[in-house]
């Protein structure tokens, strides 16, 4: 409920020039829940990137999750937060339920990584290897990391959230976002020097 | 390249949502469209005269005489001293790696989270009226204080341990100690019950004035604290924020008009919108808190919650 930044990082603009704002077809849709449905169209498919590169296929169920959520909270949506930071907000929640199968997708991909086939050209192989490796310490350092630290992470990484609006859309202060982030990014650190391909 | 970009990068990544899983999608949320009930936000002037013409009617059709009396939802609420509930557990002797407990509460279940210092040995301690949802299909039968228990280990291979203990520690008290790592072992979870006394603890949230048959309806983290009535619309909530908010008229949804009012000696600010009041407050001890409540309580009424909320410091 508290003020945040109301510009939203990468994606400004969201609503079409001489159509309403995101703001405003929430207000508009509390009288007229049918007036929800622009924003599905603005926003569904960041949110559906997001939640499929932390869950992969599953992502399509929560997508639609998401936005019923949404939907119903919208009489308690703030329009300092944004829109599209609040939908991530509600997408990071709902993935709570979801860590485990999170968590064995990063190590499956660590593991498909490690398998990738050598190419003939040396040169390229190299490239090909470092780029595997990389992937592979990537996706096993997110599958290691604690998940709030992961959820303040990828809020930042992949869906481009400033502090205040990670705070705001996740209900934590901003000194534990930065703290967890700090953590979060020590961690991954650590993980790709320690894990240098062999 | 910093490990953001990295994992912008090389981080694990998707296919894009195809048209038809956009389509399932959409079609589920029009679904949900055709359900919703509407509310229905009437300009303050047309709601007058909704009300004096509701008024008119009475009067009309009970006799010169009696009083005007509003009708249905515009009844005026009444403030009665309310209480909220209390942890009915203390865990004697907590791990010096723990911190002190969080709570979130809904009916019929009470939890206090211990955050561990390193992040990942965390105790979750719940306490409800209920058989707790297992956690794994498979348990191994243990006692505590006399009573039989089972504990249940979560199945994640690779992944980071998890056990949960539960038993029914006093007819119809269930309780569940889930730990974590460290703590995601039998005689961990043995020894934290031993020291589970009957010690109800405050929770740091709290308002002691509310509506007259309202309840508690849930908190969470101890940040969020939630109160209802009998309908969806009769819902006031506490929420402790970070710091004040400079900017309440443009930021709060539907912000009409701002006033300066006074909470506890402090200067504070209500503001009126469509469809609630919004108060931002300082309280005893420095918390900044914000009071939604819907517009059938009077300004003063509100200022009058928030004079009963209180924020107790979170402790080392």
């Amino acid at each position: 409920m508290h003020r945040v930044e109301a510009h939203e990082r990468g994606h400004p603009g969201v609503a079409p020039p001489d159509e309403p704002s995101d703001d405003d077809v929430i207000r508009a849709s509390l009288a007229e829940p049918k007036r929800f449905g622009p924003l599905f169209d603005r926003h569904a498919l960041p949110v559906h990137r997001y939640l499929a590169r932390r869950i992969g296929p599953a992502a399509d169920d929560l997508l639609a999750e998401t936005f019923l959520v949404a939907f119903r909270r919208r009489a308690s949506y703030t329009s300092g937060v944004g829109v599209r930071p609040w939908l991530f907000g509600i997408a990071t929640n709902l993935l709570r339920r979801h860590v485990r199968t999170e968590e064995r997708r990063y190590r499956a991909l660590a593991r498909l990584a490690a398998g990738e086939s050598t190419p003939s050209v040396i040169e390229d192989a190299i490239d090909r290897l470092d780029a595997a490796a990389l992937r592979r310490d990537l996706a096993l350092a997110l599958a290691s990391l604690h998940r709030r630290d992961r959820d303040v992470l990828l809020l930042t990484a992949w869906a481009d959230l400033s502090y205040e609006q990670i705070a705001a859309v996740l209900d934590i202060p901003i000194g534990t976002v930065r703290s967890r982030l700090h953590r979060a990014r020590r961690l991954t650190r650590l993980a790709l020097a320690l894990e240098e391909p062999t | 390249m910093n490990e953001i970009n990295l994992l912008r990068t090389h981080g694990p990544d998707a296919p894009e949502a195809s048209t038809e899983t956009l389509r399932l999608a959409k079609d589920r949320l029009a679904r949900e469209f055709a359900a919703a009930p509407v509310r229905r936000t009437v300009p303050p002037l047309r709601r007058r005269t909704l009300l004096v013409a509701a008024g008119a009617t009475v009067v009309a059709g009970a006799g010169v005489g009696l009083a005007v009396r509003p009708l249905g939802p515009a009844e005026p609420l009444t403030l009665v001293a309310t209480t909220i509930p209390e942890f009915p557990l203390t865990l004697r002797s907590r791990p010096a790696t723990l911190s002190p407990p969080r709570y979130s509460y809904a009916p019929g279940q009470f939890l206090a989270v211990f955050l561990s210092r390193s992040t990942t040995d965390d105790v979750y301690l719940l306490v409800g009226d209920s058989r707790p949802a297992p956690i794994a299909t498979t348990s191994r039968p243990v006692t505590v204080a006399g009573r039989p228990a089972e504990i249940y280990e979560e199945s994640n291979p690779g992944g980071p341990r998890r056990l949960a203990m539960s038993w029914e520690r006093t007819p119809g008290q269930w309780v569940s100690l889930t730990g974590h790592r460290r703590f995601a072992d039998d005689a961990a979870l043995l020894r934290l019950a031993e020291h589970l006394v009957d010690e109800p603890q405050q929770v740091p949230l709290r308002v002691r004035l509310a509506p007259r048959g309202w309840r508690v309806a849930m908190f969470k983290d101890d940040t969020i604290l939630t109160l209802q009535g009998g309908s969806p619309d009769e819902t006031l909530t506490v929420q402790v924020v970070p710091r004040r908010d400079p900017d309440l008229l443009l930021n709060v949804t539907g912000a009409r008009e701002e006033r300066r009012v006074t909470v506890g000696g402090r200067e504070a600010r209500l503001i009126r919108a469509d469809d609630m009041w919004f108060l931002q407050a300082e309280v005893t001890g420095g918390a900044v808190v914000n009071l939604q409540a819907p517009l059938r309580l009077s300004a003063g009424q509100v200022i009058a919650i928030a004079e009963q909320i209180s924020v107790t410091p979170r402790r080392a």
